[in-house]
């Protein structure tokens, strides 16, 4: 144990020296997986930042006679019920699917972690009253938050990352704080409190590197999710409304074809499980990069 | 611990006044009229207006909340259904035996798929059970429910036709597909995390020691690297059991399921006032001691955290 | 551990215990249902659901049999004057536990149905003496053409007795006169029925509605639509109502099934905002530049009819000459003379409100594509069903959309369709639901409820038509798939399957 907290200690010489940040990012750096990953997704921000310039159609455009249509080389993933090309619209479905869903996992997290935080660092009663607070929020369910932020906050992009990342903060708290309970009472911890750290740098540099790693698989594992759920804001008056296209929308489109035509649920599916495959590879690599016990 | 649990118990009421209190003013504060949907298609806004003025619906907030709140704490009475005219009570537990069933079914399948798939992934890291099970976690967590749900379906109930494709009318055999279906995320998140922090430990210097000392590879794993391991699956089992006693509305949908989500889906959906209400409330009560459950079973596996609970002053 | 595999090991066995072996007696049949019909009790609203097992479970005085109404429970109407009627009752009907239905037992359903506000057509209802003990003397506050039947065949009937006997207001076990007894409701699954062996009418006097070829009726609740088509592949239900339309397909010349296509008596249709577009000739060019063919493509794969006036033409007071008339057929010409004449030029946007369904999005989408080829934008605005229904009447909202796209049927009258948002009585604001405050339109409409005359009902029509402030989109058919175990499938006058009319 004790050669743990030494090794915390160096870590916390170097950080003078460097920054932590930019060692963990050096370590991301070497790590082959994390980069593929990483370049996977800045090309998927890519296309949905150029989509509209370099769609092989007009997203909204409809046509009677290519209703159904299969995929062929006028249209790489078919077409769906109205006659539009699925390409096109995945294409610029990604501005709204991964901005959403990226965003609202950020607010999440940061959000929760620092809820999180701050409740397995001081325990007690903080702990107990952010705890319960969270208790009757999770006790709500999503769509009726929801409706009540849409109804008391109006529509737009803002309130729609409110509805989407409201649910994933309890979740990310919990899981930081079970995790903060296990090393909160270690002794590295204490050495770093009886040698005057400040709080904040107790709980940034000393326990959530040791605490993060079920938050970013969690975290990871949710934009899945996320994505999917958007879809089911628009009739609320949040999210996206018709005819602009967004992965979990056209899913559920396609949800009632899905045994007749197929194609219209699996290409915008994989266009989500290439994401969640690019930020679990992300994730899996800043894990181990932030990890102390993970040294070169 | 008993102080500690019994203090948490009575947190329960101040808790449980909350949700009713939040949940009020959410429905109060949604648009939405639960007489259009007593009424049907054809009503006109004058009828409308004359049925709502009968429900009650216009009378200011603090009436309704008051006399809410004094029905459901003084007289312990949910109130009955607008669309089922049954007490919320009896039709929540009616829902609830199927939603039970599923919930536990599922949770036995995680647990026991997902956590031993973890550790095999994590014992063998960057190996060939690494890649598989990180595969089928990826999977898991990606492909939708209701896509996978339905392949079940299209497969095994209309191609094959071993199982019935929906509904709760052939005892276990209509369970079979709906818990296959909706355990599969759960199975995959398990292995993940438990692969997750399973890694965490191994790579600690303890269980090097331990290694080194020459102990068995199992006595390491289950003696020594399991137990520390298990906080986050804790927490994503207890969570996950809050989850799914309040209903997983995707597959109850699809499996033609009476399950508790579509019990409140269709009550959300339709503003059935009272089901929401009570539904929140009973399903609040539920999540609020699965989570104490998990706190004290945090207790038991490290003893750490049972000393953080009985007083950290002694400690200091 | 291992109290909790026992625990599990317990709620199987419990659960496999529980499901019942069907015993195979007699013909049954299994009707896929879409709609949870929640409530089964005789004084509910017509919420979605309830209405495809109305006739199964109650019998009313009057129903509509094919094109004409005929008496159920009720023998003999006899008009007293304008806002009086004496109903006679077959003097032997018994209900499902064998008690006598007598005039009384009208009496107090009508005026408990009125107590329970759930039908909200009874207003109407002034009261009902018991003259003897099968005649009710019927006093109504006013009657407009075709209200008298309307109210006869909208409260369902049971004897006090039996009601007085149910613990939960016969929400979960009706007791009724039908020849259908529920043996079995699992809520939010299954309802089961029985034949009644004793039921009362002579075969050669029962209606449709009532009659019953088939030994037991299970109703399926099945609320995801592909899980219907495969329930119905795997032949776990015999017939259902709810087969999306890109899938009738599947079954159409298929072995083993067969496929009934009927009108359903639901039209879709536009009401423009006049607060916000006043100029007819702006609402024509719009009219004019949507397509229906479009519409009838894309939403439903080419099933469905192009509507002739706000509701659908099979309605007794339709005047058959609109059929052949012109009605905002698509005309590029026309729509871009009228949107100069309006002044509407490309960049112009308009918010169309809509309630969220596959069907509805698809129409919206369609419009919004149409419009677009003038250069106008359209904001769709979809909303779920308990808020669309909340923006549709209120007044304060008006301002957040100007074009509503809407559906409505009537069980007998187009007057009683034109009514649901043309006639300003019936909105909380003195205006239509589209916001006209026309005196022109008003009178019109009044004439026409009051007595619809073909005159009346074409005076109507064609200022509606000119005016434009609502025009008819589509009218909907509705698919009937079924196995070949039925061999003839029967509906109501509301387009819902009778399984006991159906022919085995």
């Amino acid at each position: 144990m004790s050669v743990t907290a030494v090794g915390k200690d160096h870590v916390g010489v170097r950080s003078k020296r460097q920054g932590q940040f930019g060692q963990v990012m050096h370590r991301l750096r070497k790590n082959k997986v994390a980069m593929i990953g990483l370049s996977i997704m800045i090309v998927l921000i890519v296309i949905a930042i150029l989509s509209p310039w370099i769609t092989p159609y007009n997203y909204a455009k409809t046509s009677k006679a290519d209703r159904y249509a299969l995929p062929s080389w006028q249209h790489l993933f078919g077409c769906d019920g109205m006659g539009r090309d699925i390409l096109s619209r995945i294409m610029y479905g990604a501005r709204a699917s991964l901005f959403l869903g990226l965003m609202s996992t950020i607010v999440a997290t940061v959000v929760g972690v620092l809820l999180g935080s701050l409740v397995g660092y001081y325990g007690g009663k903080v702990d107990n009253i952010v705890m319960r607070i969270l208790d009757i929020i999770q006790a709500i369910p999503g769509m009726l938050l929801s409706i009540a932020i849409s109804a008391a906050l109006g529509s737009g992009i803002g309130n729609t990352i409110l509805a989407l990342s409201i649910g994933g903060i309890p979740m990310t708290v919990r899981l930081l704080r079970g995790s903060i309970l296990t090393v909160r009472k270690q002794e590295y911890i204490e050495a770093a409190e009886k040698i005057n750290c400040s709080k904040w740098r107790v709980i940034t540099s000393h326990i959530l590197p040791n605490s993060i790693a079920p938050v970013i698989v969690s975290v990871t594992m949710g934009i899945g999710n996320t994505i999917l759920q958007a879809a089911s804001l628009s009739y609320i008056g949040l999210g996206v409304q018709p005819p602009t296209p967004e992965w979990g929308a056209m899913l559920s489109e396609g949800k009632s074809m899905i045994t007749k035509y197929p194609h219209l649920c699996i290409f915008p599916g994989l266009a989500i499980m290439l994401v969640v495959l690019c930020l679990n590879m992300l994730g899996d690599g800043l894990r181990d990069a932030m990890d102390p016990k993970l040294k070169n | 611990m008993i102080r500690y649990i019994g203090k948490r118990l009575l947190w329960m009421i101040p808790v449980m006044l909350g949700i009713a209190i939040l949940i009020f003013s959410i429905m109060y504060i949604c648009p939405g009229d639960p007489a259009s949907s007593l009424l049907g298609p054809s009503a006109s806004a004058v009828e409308l207006a004359a049925k709502r003025e009968e429900m009650g619906l216009n009378d200011p907030y603090i009436v309704r909340l008051g006399r809410y709140l004094y029905q459901t704490f003084i007289k312990f009475d949910l109130g009955t259904s607008y669309k089922f005219g049954t007490s919320v009570f009896a039709g929540l537990m009616e829902r609830m035996q199927y939603t039970l069933v599923i919930a536990l079914l599922c949770m036995a399948l995680q647990v026991f798929v997902g956590t031993p798939l973890g550790i095999a992934a994590a014992t063998h890291h960057n190996g060939i059970a690494d890649r598989i099970c990180m595969f089928l976690a990826l999977l898991g967590v990606s492909i939708p429910a209701f896509w996978l749900a339905l392949m079940l379906v299209l497969i095994f109930a209309v191609n094959l036709g071993w199982l019935p494709t929906s509904g709760v009318s052939n005892g276990l055999a209509s369970f079979i597909l709906p818990c296959i279906a909706n355990s599969f995320a759960g199975i995959a998140s398990q292995a993940r995390h438990t692969r997750s922090s399973m890694l965490e430990v191994i790579r600690s210097d303890y269980i090097v020691t331990a290694k080194a000392k020459g102990l068995s590879e199992k006595t390491v794993l289950f003696r020594h690297a399991l137990p520390n391991a298990l906080i986050p699956i804790i927490t994503i089992v207890g969570n996950g059991m809050g989850m799914m006693l309040g209903g997983t509305v995707i597959i109850e949908n699809v499996f033609a399921i009476p399950g508790v989500g579509r019990y409140m889906t269709d009550a959300i959906n339709s503003r059935d006032y009272p089901v929401v209400m009570g539904g929140v409330l009973i399903l609040g009560l539920i999540f609020s001691l699965i989570m104490l459950l998990v706190d004290i079973v945090y207790a038991f596996v490290d003893p750490r955290i049972k000393a953080q609970y009985e007083g950290r002053k002694g400690k200091k | 551990m291992k109290k909790f595999l026992s625990l599990v090991l317990a709620l199987v066995m419990a659960l496999s215990m529980a499901s019942f072996a069907s015993a195979e007696q007699g013909k049954s049949v299994v009707v896929g249902l879409a709609g949870d019909p929640g409530n089964i009790g005789p004084f509910q609203g017509m919420g979605l659901g309830r209405i495809g097992i109305l006739f199964t479970t109650y019998e009313m005085l009057m129903v509509k049999d094919g094109d004409t109404f005929r008496g159920c429970l009720m023998k003999e109407l006899t008009k007293v004057d304008d806002l009086t009627y004496d109903v006679e009752l077959y003097d032997y009907i018994v209900d499902q536990a064998g008690n006598k239905l007598t005039a009384s037992d009208i009496k107090f359903c009508f005026e408990t149905a009125k107590a329970d506000g759930n039908l909200p057509k009874l207003s109407s209802v002034d009261s009902v003496e018991v003259l003897s003990d099968y005649v009710a003397r019927f006093h109504f506050t006013a009657l407009a053409a075709g209200d008298l039947e309307s109210l006869l065949m909208e409260c369902p009937i049971v004897t006090q007795a039996a009601y007085e006997a149910s613990a939960d207001k016969m929400a979960t076990d009706p007791i009724t006169t039908s020849p259908y007894q529920v043996v079995d409701y699992k809520t939010g699954s299954t309802i089961t029925y029985k034949r009644n062996e004793n039921y009362w009418q002579k075969d050669e006097l029962t209606v449709t509605t009532s009659r019953h070829n088939v030994d037991e009726i299970t109703f399926k609740i099945i609320p995801d639509p592909v899980q219907m088509v495969n329930a119905l592949k795997a032949k776990e239900i015999d017939i259902s109502a709810a087969i999306d339309g890109s899938y009738i397909s599947d079954f159409m010349g298929v072995e083993g099934f067969d496929v009934t296509q009927i009108p359903d008596n639901t039209t879709k249709y536009l009401i423009f905002n006049f607060d916000s577009i006043p100029n007819a000739a702006e609402r024509q060019a719009i009219a004019y530049a949507v397509d229906v063919d479009d519409i009838i493509a894309f939403a439903f794969d080419g099933i469905g009819y192009h509507a002739k006036t706000v509701g659908n033409n099979k309605y007794p007071d339709f005047v058959e000459s609109w059929n052949d008339e012109e009605y905002y057929e698509y005309d590029d010409d026309k729509a871009q003379a009228l949107f100069a004449e309006a002044g509407v030029t490309a960049g112009k946007t308009y918010r169309l409100i809509y309630n969220v369904a596959d069907d509805n999005t698809r129409i919206a989408t369609t419009i919004q594509a149409a419009l677009g080829d003038y250069g106008i934008n359209v904001t769709l605005i979809p909303y779920d069903n308990a808020l669309f229904g909340t923006y549709k009447y209120d007044d304060k909202k008006s301002g957040e959309w100007d074009i509503m796209l809407d559906e409505g049927g009537s069980s007998n009258l187009l007057t009683n369709v034109w009514k649901l948002t043309l006639d300003s009585r019936d909105q909380t604001y003195g205006k239509t639901v589209g916001h006209v405050a026309d005196e022109k339109l008003q009178s019109l409409i009044e004439a026409a409820i009051n007595d619809n005359s073909p005159e009346n009902m074409d005076a109507f029509h064609q200022y509606l038509k000119e005016q434009c402030y609502e025009y008819g989109l589509v009218s909907k058919v509705n698919n009937l798939a079924h196995t070949t175990v039925v061999t003839r499938a029967a509906t109501c006058f509301r387009g819902q399957i009778l399984p006991g009319a159906c022919e085995y």
